[in-house]
């Protein structure tokens, strides 16, 4: 019939055949459609192999494979049986992967309610992006609904060589950008990748189990953008990053502060304080500082002011009263506002009033509720 | 850089059809064409942008003086560009990402892909031939079959469990 998939030389020939139209989107070499097509989500840019010979193989030289499942799960009509969606989207990856043929890529993304029962699955599917040098990885497996009590997938020990061999066995240099949302990993696999990531710039942790707290043995002088959220279980944080310009905290909503939370809260504020040397900054570059879940209480408080005090360049500071739901979707819990707890949202107000009498001139103030 | 001197330097391009547009050198570099071109000391006169026309250069000029404006802050410099890009019909949107890969302008071309891949997100095959004036020259048998080896992104996976 006609060339099998990777048989490339019939881009250049049809290009020299088909009349193109000055007017049409023909005019644009292959490379600038592979480009355009990178940009769709796989599913549609699999479906321009239909538009003409030209566009058959395109996909499959893709520089970003955006694998986003997750919204079958919320915008179905029908009811749908998590675990036969789950298999249905694995199947759906593992067949485009086979058929992918670029050595490398930039982006690799999977956004599906997955769980350990999915770890094989991921584990190649982490192999294959790390093999083709991939730059950004995000597995965002958050959860589609609330109270799933199945295990959350557990990301391969980078420290087990075993382990190590098999999903990384060229490298991870590539990365430059790292996200696991709903991901258990440890401490020692985030500090693998700190350590063996040079150009390392985004980290961005939510929701592991596993990490209790995180330091970092050196400075992480490339890291640009740090984000981390947990459920209660990360105790301390310990980092120095010089050059961040971006640190979002995701806290935890304190319907009821109980001592626990607030012994939860002290011990990551004091292991973060990481007492700096007398008129040394820290974050230097740092100008937006966004604080979820802020209630007022006093480690919302100290985190502000610790921030303030070391970020000359800070220029914007975000408080939200609302905390991030951990779905994919990124959907905002209703604030403690709208829930109707004055008490509640009496102590967040005043705790942005006392943050608010401490910021310098330049230094803007956003509130959403 | 050949001047780093005080005083900002200024380059002047010229287009395909032989307009002359001046440019800061600072905002011109985010051309890395026109960028080793200042690097190799070449860009004294006037630099020649063969593969350019004035219209479009114009419009590229006004994004290199926007996006240079903007301080590192990459969330800004995404709202500019989109901004920048909302307005564009398809043809500029084609002459545009044609000239960011000639002037090797990573984040432009990226940008315009993104621009050009939304308005295809979500159409039909159909829809995309016809707008983009595309000519199907597959024959029937071809596209049927074309589209029977994806079947399985067209309508999900259900039928390709015994392989």
């Amino acid at each position: 019939m006609f060339p099998k998939s990777h048989d490339f030389s019939v881009f250049n020939r049809n290009w020299v055949n088909s009349k193109c139209t000055q007017d049409s989107i023909n005019r644009l070499p292959d490379e600038l459609l592979i480009s355009i097509v990178s940009h769709l989500p796989v599913k549609e840019a699999i479906k321009t192999s239909v538009i003409a010979r030209r566009w058959r193989y395109f996909w499959k030289c893709s520089s970003i494979l955006d694998f986003d499942g997750s919204k079958v799960l919320f915008e179905s009509d029908e009811p749908i049986w998590l675990r036969d969606e789950r298999r249905k989207f694995a199947t759906t990856v593992n067949k485009v992967l086979d058929l992918h043929s670029l050595p490398t890529i930039e982006q690799f993304r999977i956004a599906f309610d997955l769980d350990q029962s999915n770890a094989d699955d991921i584990g190649k599917w982490l192999q294959f992006a790390f093999a083709k040098r991939v730059k950004r990885l995000e597995l965002n497996l958050a959860e589609s609904y609330i109270g799933r009590l199945d295990k959350q997938y557990s990301f391969p020990n980078m420290c087990d060589t075993i382990e190590r061999l098999r999903i990384l066995p060229s490298g991870c240099e590539s990365l430059v950008a790292l996200c696991l949302i709903d991901v258990d990993v440890t401490e020692e696999t985030l500090e693998f990748f700190v350590s063996n990531c040079p150009l390392l710039e985004e980290l961005r942790v939510r929701y592991s189990n596993y990490l209790k707290k995180f330091a970092a043995s050196s400075p992480l002088v490339r890291l640009k953008r740090f984000e981390i959220a947990s459920r209660g279980t990360c105790k301390s944080v310990e980092i120095c990053t010089p050059n961040l310009l971006s640190f979002a905290f995701y806290g935890i909503l304190r319907v009821s502060i109980n001592l626990k939370n607030l012994n939860w809260s002290e011990t990551l504020i004091k292991r973060r304080i990481y007492v700096p040397a007398k008129g040394h900054i820290r974050h230097q570059c740092l100008e937006v500082l966004e604080i979820q879940g802020f209630a007022g209480a006093d480690i919302d408080a100290e985190l502000a002011l610790y921030v303030i005090e070391n970020a000359p360049s800070l220029k914007r500071i975000i408080i939200d009263f609302r905390r991030q739901k951990p779905d994919v979707m990124g959907k905002l819990e209703i604030g403690i506002a709208r829930a109707g707890n004055h008490t509640q949202m009496a102590m967040a107000t005043e705790g942005v009033l006392m943050l608010k009498s401490k910021l310098s001139a330049g230094v803007e103030l956003i509130i959403n509720q | 850089m050949a001047a780093e001197t005080g005083t900002p330097t200024t380059l002047t391009l010229k287009s395909n059809d032989d307009e002359l547009f001046s440019v800061a050198e600072s905002a011109a570099i985010l051309s890395v064409t026109i960028r080793n071109m200042v690097e190799d000391g070449c860009a004294g006169g006037v630099i020649p942008l063969d593969n350019v026309d004035g219209k479009t250069l114009a419009s590229v000029i006004t994004y290199m003086n926007g996006i240079s404006a903007i301080p590192a802050d990459e969330e800004k410099k995404k709202s500019y560009r989109d901004k920048f890009l909302s307005d564009k019909d398809f043809e500029t949107l084609a002459d545009m990402v044609l000239a960011a890969n000639y002037l090797n302008m990573s984040c432009l071309m990226d940008a315009v892909s993104a621009k050009i891949a939304q308005v295809m997100e979500k159409k039909s095959v159909g829809w995309v031939r016809r707008k983009f004036g595309i000519e199907n020259d597959y024959t029937p048998e071809e596209e049927a079959a074309v589209k029977e080896e994806h079947k399985w992104t067209f309508e999900g996976v259900e039928t390709d469990d015994d392989n």
